[in-house]
C-alpha cells in the first residue's frame, strides 16, 4: 500500500527531474557546458511563477508567461556572459556558471527569496482522484502529465524540426555542426533559452508542491546531476531512464529511511554505477 | 622477436575495426603499418600502446604476455610511443619535459625526497637526449613555444627517456613540412642504428614509409592484406588493388 | 593562469630568473607583517580575530590549491572536508579530549582515510564528472549534519566547545590563537612550496598540464590525482578543525555550497596553481566580505557578480594579473637597457 503511493510519488518526482535534467543534458550536449546555475534557473522560475500568480494570473497563463521570461533571460545570459569565454578551456566555464548561480542566488534573497512562498493550487486541480484503488493529488497527476507532455514535445521537436537537427548535429560533433552551415552563436543562445525555459517550467510546475524559495533549486540540481551521470552524460535518452530511477530511489529513501539519507543513498548508488558503468545505463554518456 | 601480437580483435559496435590480426616485429627493425583511411591502423596502434584494450587476442613482448596492459605498465618496460599530434607538456622547459620521463623511469613519481645530486644527473641524462634529437640550447625554452618540428623532435626525446626498447609512433611525419619529414626520417633511422631500438611507424606517407622500412605490413578493413619486406609489397596485387580502390592518402 | 605557470615552470628549470629577487623580498616583508600583526592591532582584538578567520581561510584556500593547482582537478564541493574536520574536532574536543595535539591528528587522520576511499572513485573520473560529484559530497556531509543533528545540533550548528589545550596549556587568548593559526599557515604554505619541487609534485604538474602524455611516460595518473586529493583533503580539514576549535562552535553553514563557492573564489581570485596567490585572495576575500556585508545584505550579488567577471576578464587570478604587469614592465626595463 505504502509501496505503491510511493512508486506513485516517484514517479511525479522522476517526471520533474526529467523535465529539468533535460535541460541540463541539453546545453551539456551541444555547448560541453556543465551548468551548475541551472538549479538557480529552477528558482527563478519557481519564484517568478508565484509572483505571477500573485498579480492575479490565472495558472495556465503563468505556466507559459515563466518560462518565456526566464528563457530570454537566459538567452541574455548566454549572450552576455557565457559567449565571452567560448573558446576557454572547460573548467572556466564550470566556474563560471557556478558564479552565476551566487550571483542569482543573491538577486532572488533581495527580491524575497530568504521566505519560503507558497503558490496556490488552482480551483480546477485541487483534491484527490482515485486511480486503481489509490488515492493520488490531482495537481502532481497534472504536473506529471505535463511534465511527460512536454518531454515528448521536446522530442519530437529535436526529432522533426530544423532546429531540431542542428542541436542533434551539434551534438553529435560540433565540428560537424560547423560543417552543416550552422550559426553556432545562435544556436548556443537559443539552446541556453530553451534550456532555461525548461528549468523555470519546472520551477513553476513544482512551485506548489516544493514551494518557492531562492534556494529551492538548489537540491533539484543535486539530483538532476546525479540523473545525468546515471544515464551518462549528454545522453538524453538516458536521462530519461535516470530521471525516473533518482525519483523513485529518493521517494523510497525518503519514505523508508527518512529525507536526508535517501540522498547518501543516492549518491552511494551513483558511486557504485559508476565503478561498473563509467558511461551510463545505455553507455553513451561522453568520456573526454 | 620483440613485439607478438597473435589473433587481435577488437570491435567498436557492428565494426570490426581490427579483425583477427597477427603479426610480429624484430628486433631493431623498422616496421610500418600502413592502410587505407579506416583500415584500422590507428585502432591496432591503441591496441598495442594500451590505450585500448582487445576483445580477443594476445599480445606479448619479449615473451611476456602483455595483453590489456595499462600505458603505465607498458612505459614500465620499455614500450614508449610518440603521438600524431604531437604531445609535450607545452607549458614547461624543454628539459623539464624530458626529466619527467626520466624521473618515471627511475620510478621516482610519488617521491617526496629532492636530492640535488639525483636532479644534476637527471638533468645531465635530459640534456644528452635532448642534444641526441638536436634540440641542444632550447633547453630552458618553453615547450609549446618550440617550431613545430622540434616539438616533434621532442615528443621522441620524452618516449626516448624511458629508455625503450621499442617505440611506436603514430604517424610521425603527418603534418610537417618537407624539411621537417626529413629530420624525421633521419631521427628514425638513428634510433635504430644508434640506439638499437625497433620501430613501429603508422603512417599515410607511402613514399616515406617505402624509402624507410624493412619491413610493412598493410592493412584493409581490419585485416592484414599483405606484409614483407617494400619490394614484394609494392609489388603485391592486393595492395595494388587496396590502392587503386581510391583512398589511399599517398 | 598560463602567464603565472610560465612563471611557476621557470622557476622549477631553475633558471636564474632575473624578477625573482623583489619578488622575495616582497613576500618576507608581508610574512613578516603577518607574524607581528598582533603587535600593531593591540588597540582592537577584532581586528585580529579577522586576521584569524582569515589565516584560516588562507589555509583552505592553499589546501584547494594542493589539489586544482598541482593536478587541475577542480572541485566544487571542498567545503566538505573544512566542514568534516570542523564536526569531527568540535565532536572529538567534546567527547573525548581538548588536547589539541589528539584532536588535531585524529581528524586529519579520519578526514585523509575518508578522502582516500571516496577519492578512490572520484578521481578516475573524467574533470567535468569529478566536479559535479565533488559538489554532490558537499550536499551528502551537509545533510549528515541533520541526520545525526542529535549529536551535531543540527540547525543550530555545534555549539559549546571547550577552550582547548596544548602540552596541557590552555590556549584561550586571541594574541596565541592568532600565532598558532599563523603558524599552521605558514608551515602548510612551506610544505606547498617543497611538494612543488619534488618529483612528486613535478609528475603532478605534467598531469595537469597533458594527463594523456603522463600516462604514457609511465606515471600513474590515478594514483597520483588521489595523492593530491588525500592531501588536500587533510589540510582542508586541518583548517576546519582550527576553525572550530579557535571559534568555539560551529554551524551547518561551512558545508553549505555557498562557503565551497568562497574557498573556490580565494583561488581563483590568487589564481590557480600559484601556491602563494590563493593565500592572498582568501585574506582579500575574507576583510572585503567583512566589511562590505556589514554595509549591505546584498553580499552574494557582489560575491556572484565578482565571480564572474574575474573568470571572464581574468582567469589567472590577482596573481596572474600581476604576474604579467610584471613581466612587461621587466620585459620594458629588459628592452630600455
Amino acid at each position: 500500500m505504502l509501496a505503491i503511493s510511493l512508486a506513485l510519488n516517484g514517479i511525479v518526482l522522476g517526471s520533474v527531474l526529467l523535465l529539468f535534467s533535460l535541460g541540463l543534458t541539453l546545453i551539456y550536449g551541444v555547448g560541453r557546458i556543465v551548468n551548475f546555475a541551472h538549479g538557480a534557473l529552477f528558482s527563478i522560475g519557481a519564484m517568478l511563477g508565484v509572483w505571477l500568480a500573485g498579480q492575479g494570473l490565472p495558472m495556465w497563463l503563468t505556466l507559459i508567461v515563466t518560462p518565456v521570461v526566464v528563457g530570454l533571460i537566459g538567452a541574455m545570459l548566454d549572450w552576455a556572459i557565457l559567449a565571452r569565454i567560448r573558446d576557454r578551456p572547460i573548467v572556466d566555464s564550470m566556474l563560471l556558471t557556478f558564479g552565476l548561480a551566487l550571483f542569482i542566488t543573491g538577486i532572488l534573497y533581495e527580491m524575497g527569496g530568504r521566505h519560503v512562498q507558497m503558490m496556490p493550487i488552482p480551483h480546477m486541480l485541487e483534491g484527490a482522484t482515485t486511480i486503481f484503488g489509490f488515492t493520488l493529488p490531482v495537481y502532481r497527476l497534472f504536473v506529471s502529465l505535463l511534465a511527460v507532455m512536454l518531454a515528448a514535445g521536446l522530442f519530437l521537436f529535436l526529432k522533426n524540426s530544423d532546429w531540431g537537427l542542428r542541436v542533434r548535429a551539434a551534438n553529435d560533433d560540433p565540428e560537424m555542426g560547423a560543417c552543416l552551415g550552422i550559426n553556432r552563436e545562435m544556436l548556443m543562445h537559443s539552446v541556453v533559452g530553451v534550456s532555461a525555459a525548461l528549468a523555470a517550467i519546472s520551477g513553476v510546475a513544482a512551485a506548489p508542491i516544493f514551494m518557492a524559495y531562492a534556494t529551492v533549486g538548489d537540491k533539484i540540481l543535486i539530483l538532476a546531476f546525479m540523473t545525468v551521470i546515471l544515464g551518462g552524460l549528454g545522453s538524453l535518452r538516458g536521462a530519461v531512464v535516470a530521471a525516473y530511477v533518482v525519483g523513485l530511489i529518493i521517494v523510497f529513501g525518503e519514505g523508508y529511511l527518512g529525507g536526508q539519507m535517501a540522498l547518501m543513498l543516492l549518491f552511494v548508488l551513483v558511486m557504485a554505477m559508476l565503478i561498473s558503468w563509467p558511461r551510463g545505463f545505455f553507455g553513451e554518456g561522453r568520456t573526454e | 622477436m620483440t613485439l607478438q601480437i597473435n589473433g587481435l580483435s577488437r570491435r567498436f559496435g557492428g565494426l570490426k575495426a581490427v579483425n583477427d590480426v597477427t603479426t610480429s616485429i624484430a628486433d631493431r627493425a623498422i616496421h610500418s603499418i600502413i592502410g587505407p583511411n579506416g583500415a584500422g591502423k590507428t585502432t591496432l596502434f591503441n591496441l598495442v600502446t594500451g590505450a585500448l584494450a582487445p576483445d580477443a587476442g594476445r599480445i606479448s613482448f619479449q615473451g611476456q604476455d602483455i595483453t590489456g596492459w595499462t600505458p603505465e605498465r607498458l612505459a614500465g618496460i620499455g614500450i614508449a610511443r610518440t603521438f600524431q599530434r604531437t604531445s609535450i607538456f607545452k607549458d614547461l622547459p624543454v628539459v623539464e619535459n624530458v626529466a619527467l620521463s626520466i624521473r618515471s623511469r627511475r620510478g621516482m613519481n610519488r617521491s617526496l625526497m629532492r636530492s640535488a645530486a639525483t636532479e644534476r644527473s637527471i638533468d645531465v641524462e635530459a640534456r644528452d637526449i635532448l642534444a641526441w634529437v638536436g634540440l641542444s640550447s632550447k633547453e630552458h625554452i618553453r615547450a609549446g613555444s618550440l617550431a613545430h618540428g622540434f616539438q616533434r623532435a621532442l615528443d621522441i626525446a620524452i618516449g626516448l627517456a624511458l629508455k625503450p626498447k621499442i617505440i611506436l609512433m603514430d604517424e610521425p611525419l603527418a603534418g610537417m613540412s618537407r624539411g621537417d619529414r626529413e629530420t624525421v626520417a633521419t631521427l628514425i633511422t638513428r634510433l635504430r642504428e644508434e640506439m638499437g631500438l625497433a620501430i613501429v611507424v603508422v603512417e599515410h606517407d607511402v613514399g616515406m614509409v617505402m624509402r624507410l622500412s624493412d619491413r610493412i605490413t598493410v592493412m584493409q578493413h581490419g585485416k592484414v592484406i599483405a606484409e614483407g619486406p617494400p619490394a614484394a609489397v609494392r609489388e603485391d596485387e592486393a595492395v595494388k588493388n587496396a590502392y587503386l580502390h581510391g583512398n589511399f592518402a599517398a | 593562469m598560463t602567464d603565472a605557470v610560465v612563471l611557476q615552470s621557470k622557476n622549477l628549470a631553475g633558471e636564474r630568473a632575473p624578477s625573482r629577487r623583489p619578488y622575495l623580498l616582497a613576500m618576507i616583508i608581508l610574512a613578516v607583517l603577518g607574524a607581528t600583526l598582533p603587535f600593531w592591532v593591540t588597540n582592537s582584538p577584532f581586528l585580529l580575530i579577522l586576521a584569524s578567520h582569515a589565516v584560516v581561510a588562507a589555509i583552505v584556500a592553499l589546501s584547494l590549491d594542493l589539489l586544482t593547482g598541482n593536478t587541475g582537478l577542480l572541485s566544487f564541493g571542498h567545503a566538505a572536508w573544512y566542514g568534516f574536520g570542523a564536526y569531527a574536532a568540535g565532536l572529538l574536543s567534546k567527547n573525548f579530549s581538548s588536547e589539541i595535539l589528539v584532536i588535531l591528528p585524529l581528524t586529519v587522520m579520519a578526514a585523509s582515510l575518508t578522502a582516500l576511499a571516496i577519492g578512490a572513485i572520484l578521481v578516475r573520473q573524467i574533470g567535468k564528472t569529478f566536479a559535479i560529484l565533488t559538489l554532490a559530497l558537499s550536499q551528502i556531509f551537509y545533510a549528515l549534519v541533520f541526520v545525526f543533528s542529535d549529536r551535531t545540533g543540527g540547525e543550530d550548528g555545534l555549539q559549546g566547545v571547550p577552550i582547548i589545550t596544548a602540552f596541557g596549556q590552555t590556549v584561550a587568548s586571541p594574541e596565541a590563537w592568532y600565532w598558532l593559526l599563523y603558524g599552521v599557515l605558514v608551515a602548510s604554505l612551506a610544505g606547498a612550496l617543497y611538494l612543488r619541487t619534488t618529483p612528486l609534485g613535478r609528475a603532478w604538474l605534467a598531469i595537469k598540464e597533458n594527463t594523456e602524455r603522463a600516462r604514457f611516460i609511465g606515471i600513474n595518473t590515478g594514483a597520483l590525482k588521489l595523492i593530491a586529493y588525500v592531501f588536500s583533503a587533510g589540510l582542508a580539514s586541518l583548517a576546519g578543525a582550527l576553525f572550530v576549535l579557535f571559534n568555539g562552535a560551529v554551524s551547518p553553514d561551512v558545508l553549505h555550497w555557498f562557503e565551497s563557492g568562497k574557498i573556490l573564489m580565494y583561488v581563483v581570485l590568487g589564481g590557480v596553481g600559484t601556491i602563494v596567490g590563493p593565500i592572498f585572495g582568501a585574506a582579500a576575500f575574507t576583510l572585503t566580505e567583512h566589511y562590505v556585508s556589514s554595509v549591505t545584505d546584498a553580499w552574494l550579488i557582489y560575491f556572484g557578480g565578482l565571480f564572474v567577471l574575474i573568470i571572464i576578464v581574468a582567469p589567472g587570478g590577482l596573481f596572474g594579473i600581476a604576474g604579467s604587469l610584471y613581466a612587461r614592465l621587466a620585459a620594458g626595463r629588459e628592452t630600455r637597457s
